[in-house]
C-alpha cells in the first residue's frame, strides 16, 4: 500500500477520468485508509466516518474531471474535510464529554488500528492517550475542528486549507491557533497520561 | 482556559506562534519573533506547548478504513430524474413558464367582461415579448395596445418578434409560436395555447396601428375567436396558480443545481 509510483498514480487518474471505474477503484484502496482517518479525526465517530469517507469518494468520481495535477492526495481529504465539515455544520452536534469521563473509559466506538509494525515510524501512543486526544478533538468547533486536521493530522498547508473550507489565509491562520491552543488546554488536563517528550508546561 | 495560571497570552502572539511553528510567518515577522523568544520566557512556554500540541497531534496514528470504500456502479449512477430536474434547461423552461401563466393570468384577471374578445390577441403579443410585466403594465388598460407603435412594442418588450408584429402577421407565425412556448409549460398552458390558436384568426388588417386612439373594430362573429373570449375574470385564476407552480419548480430545479454541483 502506498508504494505506487507516481506514473502509475497519474496513469490511473487519468484512466478514472475517462470514466475506469476500475482505475479509480485502485486510487481508493491506495487512499480509503488516509480518508478515513480524515473524516474519523473530524467527525469522532467510526460509522458518520465511515459513510462520510464513502460520500467523498463518490464525489471525487463524479468530479475527477476537474482535478487539474496537483497532489491527488491533498485533493481527496480535502473533498473529505469538506463534506464533513457541511456535516458538522447540518447536524451541529458537538460532543460533549468530560475529559474526567472519557479518560477513565475505553470507548466502544474506537476503530481498527492499523499493524503497529506496519508504521515503525510511528511514536506509540497508548490507545487511552489517541482517544483522549480524539476526545480533545471533538470539543472544538467545526470550523476549528476542521482546520486542525487538514493541518496537523493531514499535514496540508495553509493555502490548500484556505482553499478547501473557503476562507482566507488569515482566518486558517487563526482558527489553527485558537484550536491548537484549545487542545492543549484540553490535553493540559491530562497530566500523567501524557508521555515525557510531550509533556506541557501546565500539566 | 480554566486552569490557566499564568497570565493569557495575547490572541495575536499566540497566533503568531503558531504560525511560526509552521513556517508561515513573513521574514520579518519571524526575525521579531525570534528575537523576543531571546529574552520572553511565556513566549518561550507558550511556543513548547504549541509544539508539543502538534507533536501529540502528528503522532496520532493513521486508521483503518473499516471496510472497502471501492465504488459500484450502481453508487456512482446519478439518479436520471433526479440529473434532468436539475439541468439548466428545466429550470429556464419553468420560469419562462411562469412568466408567461402569471402574465396571461394577470391580463385575463385584468379584462373588462365587455372587451374580452380582444384578451386572446393581447396574450397571444404578450407571449412573444420577453418581458411580459412591461408590455402587461402597458396594456393594463384593453385595448390600448393596439395603439402602440409596433416599433415601440418591439423596443419596449425587447423582442424580436414584438406584440404588434405579431397581431400583423398571419395565422402561421403565431401557430409556429405556439407549440414552442407551450412546451415547457405543462398542461397548464392549454389555456393560453387555446387562446394564442384564436388570435392567429384575427384578421391582420384590424391590427395595422392606427394613428388615433380610436378602438379597433371587432372581429366579425362568424369567426372563431371566441373559444376564450367567454372566459370571465375568473379563468386568469387557474393560470396564476399554475404560474406560481412553475416558478416554484423552477426554483427548486435551480437549488437542486446547486446542491449537485457543489457536492
Amino acid at each position: 500500500m502506498g508504494n505506487l509510483p507516481e506514473d502509475d498514480e497519474a496513469a490511473l487518474i487519468r484512466a478514472a477520468q475517462r470514466g475506469s471505474l476500475d482505475a479509480f477503484n485502485s486510487l481508493v484502496l491506495r487512499y480509503q485508509d488516509a480518508v478515513f482517518t480524515t473524516a474519523y479525526r473530524i467527525m469522532g465517530e467510526t460509522q458518520i466516518a465511515a459513510d462520510l469517507a464513502q460520500d467523498a469518494f463518490i464525489t471525487a468520481y463524479r468530479q475527477i474531471a476537474t482535478f487539474r495535477g496537483g497532489i491527488f492526495r491533498a485533493w481527496l481529504l480535502r473533498i473529505a474535510a469538506n463534506r464533513c465539515y457541511d456535516e458538522l455544520r447540518r447536524c451541529k452536534r458537538r460532543p460533549t464529554v468530560s475529559v474526567e469521563r472519557m479518560i477513565g473509559e475505553e470507548s466502544a466506538d474506537s476503530p481498527d488500528l492499523p499493524d503497529p509494525s506496519e508504521t515503525p515510524e510511528q511514536i506509540a501512543l497508548s490507545n487511552e492517550l489517541q482517544q483522549a486526544i480524539q476526545d480533545c478533538i471533538n470539543r472544538l468547533s467545526a470550523e476549528q475542528r476542521v482546520v486542525l486536521v487538514m493541518s496537523d493530522i493531514d499535514g496540508l498547508d495553509y493555502a490548500a486549507i484556505a482553499a478547501a473550507v473557503g476562507v482566507a489565509l488569515g482566518t486558517v491562520k487563526s482558527r489553527l491557533s485558537r484550536a491548537r491552543a484549545a487542545v492543549r488546554d484540553c490535553l493540559s488536563a491530562l497530566g500523567e497520561l501524557l508521555p515525557a517528550e510531550f509533556r506541557l508546561s501546565r500539566s | 482556559m480554566t486552569h490557566t495560571t499564568k497570565p493569557m497570552m495575547p490572541i495575536d502572539d499566540l497566533d503568531r506562534l503558531s504560525a511560526y511553528l509552521d513556517d508561515a510567518l513573513s521574514a520579518s515577522e519571524r526575525a521579531e519573533l525570534e528575537r523576543r523568544l531571546q529574552t520572553e520566557t511565556d513566549l518561550q512556554t507558550a511556543l513548547n506547548d504549541f509544539r508539543a500540541t502538534r507533536a501529540l497531534l502528528r503522532a496520532l496514528p493513521p486508521l483503518r478504513a473499516p471496510r472497502s470504500f471501492a465504488l459500484t456502479p450502481a453508487q456512482v449512477r446519478r439518479p436520471l430524474p433526479l440529473m434532468l430536474a436539475a439541468s439548466p434547461a428545466v429550470t429556464l423552461a419553468s420560469a419562462a413558464a411562469a412568466l408567461i401563466l402569471i402574465t396571461a393570468g394577470l391580463l385575463l384577471m385584468s379584462a373588462p367582461s365587455g372587451r374580452l374578445e380582444q384578451s386572446p390577441a393581447i396574450i397571444a403579443a404578450a407571449i412573444t415579448a420577453t418581458p411580459l410585466i412591461e408590455l402587461a403594465e402597458q396594456s393594463s388598460e384593453l385595448g390600448m395596445e393596439r395603439d402602440i407603435e409596433p416599433r415601440a412594442a418591439i423596443e419596449s418588450a425587447g423582442a424580436t418578434l414584438g406584440a404588434a408584429d405579431l397581431m400583423q402577421t398571419t395565422g402561421t407565425t403565431a401557430e409556429v409560436q405556439a407549440p414552442m412556448m407551450a412546451a415547457p409549460a405543462v398542461q397548464a398552458t392549454q389555456p393560453v395555447t387555446e387562446a394564442m390558436r384564436a388570435a392567429s384568426t384575427l384578421p391582420p388588417p384590424t391590427a395595422t396601428p392606427l394613428p388615433s386612439p380610436t378602438p379597433m373594430p371587432t372581429p366579425t362573429p362568424a369567426q372563431p375567436v371566441d373559444v376564450q373570449a367567454e372566459s370571465d375574470a375568473g379563468s386568469g385564476l387557474p393560470l396564476l396558480i399554475a404560474g406560481f407552480a412553475a416558478a416554484i419548480i423552477a426554483a427548486l430545479s435551480a437549488l437542486m443545481r446547486s446542491r449537485l454541483g457543489r457536492s
